[in-house]
């Protein structure tokens, strides 16, 4: 092997060996200088790497009953996303290098560096033997990190796990269809012969297995309640990982096989898209909808942001589901942007609950009196959430209606701004009442975050600002990875981007916004002198004092309910549905086992049982 | 970024705040003369904003401070992407979308900034304001996608030249249904009766404004000065065939203004659940019934 090919392998193989090795330490501040170290490592590796083509292909020795080498190679889509993810990463491992004190500590550095290694696995994977073992390896090491230990969030984990174990049946049953027919397991070799088969409903059948298995890992209605349990039970300086990162992965795989199938096999039409991806298209932009509206009436900060992120994984889908080229670049980079604001906005709620250990909104109130950093974060954050200029998450919101006026699709892009405005609802919801309003008396002495995460929170905030004002960094590098893949390619400079229906200037309207910015200062500074209030209770209040009611901060916060006044146009929204749904499906199954079981218990029954099972999946194989 | 884009800036940024107050100052005279008052004189909102800028404030923290600053800017940024006469934009594009966003940075600072002040006034009345905002963004983004599927282009400043022509062409004769929408929604986005939630006087101590005084107060007037400016100059260059001269601009400006202050001094305001209900009912569907005819049966449009 060459030296390229043992630094490819260490992409994938190193961080993994790195997290097993540390388990063997007993230290847990060592554990996580490891996984600091390893991501760099990764990070550095991954960027000596760029520009090249290199493939590693092996057997596993000893493994001679499987039925296929392993094998990775650099792709461009794949790279770009190994690349984006290590970056990311990065800020997150310095961030949870801060996070992880004596007090703080969890046990999950070396799961997390294994988890590292899959997700660069994913990316590289040539053949589809060796994409479902890092697929696997990376859901039940993300198991074990959402679970750490505590039972509540091991509940929220395994459902979690549950779902994206019946996509990745569906997957599996996909690549098994696929290597019947072409006798091989590699990647661009069945793409390209789906993308050439005659038989248009058996395109239609593995590309929807696929997109099934996608849809669970992406959280994609029907599967959109993950999120809201495993992001907010999982540990506080993984949710950025699990938030920016891991969601992503259905949406490469969407990119990795059914866009270039539907691009050389695009069958039926609707408005110039192809059907599946139409009602891909409307299914994303529900998603869309149903995450924003109970954003808006959550209550749990990390709740609120992990449906805020449902959200956002239904524009990424409504802007692939456009089948231009405009949106699928639209899509990449959206989930690039999505990466860092959520990753900041999630990182920021971790240092609140590092420094006050509340997750409820209504109970904080007025940190960024406190913690200027985080509030800085986090407001770049939910302006780039929000899609206003000149932060990062405009460029490729603006990119995403682009996409869907070339298409005309008014009705989608009438549901994508009624999501935005909503976004905008919520957002500034958990701003004011976090980070606003008034400073509880209790969290009077809470200190700003420890340097490692301010340092890795200002990193993000850079990144922010710089893709929002520089857009080319990103949609350069997209429009050249289309290109590679054969999906058309975009029209952009380093600040400009040129739709379809007009262009911005993103450096035009940056400085245009701080030239603005300038004046009102010279403004504000030219006006009277400013006398500064020290009491935050001290404002108007019809001549009466709240204090001799027996009023105090906390109570005069107006945090709790914040949109009572609209909650009674949002009754038609399905709540807790979904999740009823499954447990009427859970029910029903109960119902069938019990009445198997009354049928005929013979003795030992656990043993029968197992026996039953063998025979059932012989049979299984045998019809299939 | 050039010495030139700066003069031009400043420029701007003063005819919007001076077209902005003046317009603040007729809507009061209309009002009185309306319930039969004399009303203070047209330039009243000037004195006011001087009087304010001269006086010591109040400030709570940092925060406040930058929020309002952030709202001021972030509007006349807005108002420089919109184009006045000609087609001619101040900043060469004027993407739709680009407009509609930068807005919100100016609802974002002035809501940011009242609510650091810690009165729970001020952050009942943004609630209030944002629940509305769902109310009439979704009619007026239907009005404008509609507009875009016939025009195939989202630039402001090409929607407001497909008008030229005579008042036959103007989006108001062929988008009917689309303008008595947009004047709904502009009737809640300027925050008049009976949309008035937002600053409900006597229910909430004026909302938003509660908290502010002297410069902040002067802050908060020039914000809706030029929030005027901006929303004014939506509609005419969405439907009243934009303008050849500058003084055409501001006068249709006013018509649309006028129109408003009239609704706004004869009706009363609507419960909050209620005005967001109205909206989607009527401009909502209003809107979609233009949206649809548009777009699926390409009537309406020529």
């Amino acid at each position: 092997m060459t030296q390229e090919q043992y630094l490819l392998l260490s992409l994938v193989a190193g961080p993994v060996v790195m997290g097993l090795l540390s388990l063997l330490i007993p230290s847990k501040r060592a554990q996580w200088w490891i996984f600091f170290l390893t991501v760099f490592a990764a990070g550095a590796t991954a960027y000596t790497l760029k520009g090249s083509h290199v493939g590693v292909q092996f057997a596993l020795p000893y493994f001679w009953l499987l039925p296929s080498k392993i094998s990775f190679g650099i792709q461009p889509l794949g790279f770009f996303f190994v690349l984006i993810t290590l970056a990311a990463t990065m800020m997150f491992a310095l961030f949870s290098l801060g996070f992880n004190d004596r007090k703080h500590a969890t046990r999950v550095a070396p799961l997390w560096a294994m988890l590292v290694g899959a997700s660069n696995g994913i990316f590289l994977a040539r053949d589809w033997f060796t994409f479902f073992i890092v697929w696997e390896t990376m859901s039940w090491t993300s198991l074990l990190i959402i679970g750490h230990g505590k039972k509540r969030s091991f509940n929220a984990g395994v459902f979690y796990y549950v779902l994206s174990l019946a996509g990745t049946f569906l997957m599996l049953l996909a690549m098994w269809v696929l290597y019947k027919n072409t006798n091989t397991f590699d990647i661009n070799l069945t793409v390209t012969h789906l993308a050439n088969a005659e038989n248009h409903a058996y395109v239609i059948t593995v590309i929807t297995l696929f997109t099934i298995a996608f849809m669970a890992k992406s959280a994609i209605f029907p599967f959109q309640i993950w999120p809201a349990l495993a992001h907010a039970e999982a540990p506080d300086d993984f949710s950025p990982y699990l938030s920016g990162v891991m969601i992503k992965y259905g949406f490469y795989g969407l990119l990795l096989v059914v866009v270039p199938v539907l691009t050389g096999n695009p069958g039926a039409k609707i408005s110039g898209v192809p059907v599946s991806l139409y009602i891909l298209g409307w299914i994303s932009l529900i998603t869309a909808i149903l995450g924003t509206v109970v954003a808006i009436f959550t209550n749990d900060m990390k709740r609120l942001m992990a449906w805020s992120t449902v959200a956002n994984v239904g524009y990424i889908g409504t802007a692939l589901a456009t089948g231009s080229p405009l949106g699928y670049a639209a899509a990449l980079f959206h989930t690039a942007n999505h990466m860092i604001f959520k990753g900041a906005i999630f990182a920021s709620l971790a240092s609140v609950k590092f420094r006050t250990g509340e997750r409820e909104m209504h109970r904080l109130g007025g940190l960024a009196y406190r913690m200027p950093v985080t509030f800085f974060t986090f407001l770049l954050g939910i302006i780039a959430a929000a899609g206003i200029p000149p932060l990062s998450g405009f460029n490729s919101k603006w990119m995403i209606f682009q996409a869907l006026f070339q298409k005309k699709l008014v009705l989608q892009a009438t549901g994508l701004f009624f999501a935005s405005t909503g976004a905008f609802l919520y957002l500034f919801r958990a701003l004011h009442t976090v980070f606003l309003g008034q400073l509880p008396r209790r969290l009077r002495t809470v200190r700003e975050a420890p340097l490692p995460m301010s340092l890795a929170m200002i990193l993000m905030m850079i990144a922010m600002l710089g893709v929002g004002m520089f857009p080319g960094v990103m949609t350069l590098p997209i429009s050249r990875v289309m290109a590679a893949m054969g999906i058309g390619s975009i029209d952009v400079t380093a600040s400009v981007i040129n739709g379809a229906t007009s262009s911005i200037n993103t450096v035009l309207i940056g400085s245009v916004f701080g030239i603005a910015i300038f004046f009102v200062l010279v403004l504000y500074l030219i006006g009277g002198r400013t006398y500064r209030l020290r009491d935050d209770m001290d404002n108007y209040s019809a001549g009466e004092d709240p204090r001799e009611w027996g009023v105090f901060e906390a109570q005069y916060h107006y945090g709790y309910k914040f949109y009572q006044a609209i909650e009674p146009l949002f009754r038609w929204v399905p709540q807790t549905q979904p999740e009823e749904l499954y447990r009427t499906f859970n029910r029903a199954l109960h119902r069938f086992g019990s009445f198997i079981d009354g049928l005929w218990r013979p003795a030992g029954s656990l043993g029968w049982s197992i026996v039953f099972g063998i025979v059932f999946m012989i049979l299984f194989g045998v019809v299939l | 970024m050039s010495s030139k884009m700066i003069l031009d800036l400043f420029g701007m940024t003063f005819f919007y705040i001076v077209v902005g107050l003046t317009f603040m100052g007729l809507g009061r005279k209309i009002t009185a003369r309306l319930q039969r008052r004399v009303g203070p004189p047209w330039y009243q909102s000037f004195l006011d904003v001087f009087k304010c800028f001269s006086k010591t404030s109040i400030s709570h923290n940092y925060i406040m401070d930058l929020g309002l600053i952030m709202a001021l800017a972030g509007l006349i940024a807005t108002a420089y992407f919109m184009p006045v006469a000609k087609g001619w934009t101040p900043a060469g594009s004027s993407s739709i979308v680009v407009i509609l966003y930068l807005m919100t940075i100016g609802y974002l600072g002035m809501a940011m900034g009242v609510s650091a002040s810690g009165n729970p006034n001020a952050t009942i009345g943004i609630s209030r304001a944002l629940a509305l905002m769902f109310g009439y963004e979704i009619p007026f983004a239907m009005i404008i996608l509609a507009m875009i599927s016939v025009l195939g282009s989202s630039s402001l400043s090409d929607i407001a030249m497909s008008q030229a022509g005579g008042i036959q062409n103007w989006n108001i004769i062929r988008f009917p249904l689309g303008f008595l929408a947009a004047e709904i929604a502009f009737q809640a986005m300027i925050g008049e009766k009976p949309y008035d939630h937002m600053i409900a006087p006597a229910e909430i101590a004026s909302g938003p404004m509660v908290e502010l005084g002297g410069k902040f107060l002067g802050i908060a007037f020039l914000l809706h000065a030029v929030q005027l400016f901006v929303e004014t100059g939506l509609m005419v260059n969405l439907f009243l065939g934009g303008a050849s001269t500058w003084y055409e601009f501001v006068g249709k400006q006013f018509v649309v203004y006028f129109t408003s202050m009239v609704i706004n001094t004869v009706f009363a305001r609507y419960r909050i659940e209620q005005g967001i209900k109205h909206l989607w009912v009527w401009a909502g569907s209003f809107a979609a019934i233009q949206l649809v005819l548009t777009r699926y049966f390409d009537i309406f449009s020529r």
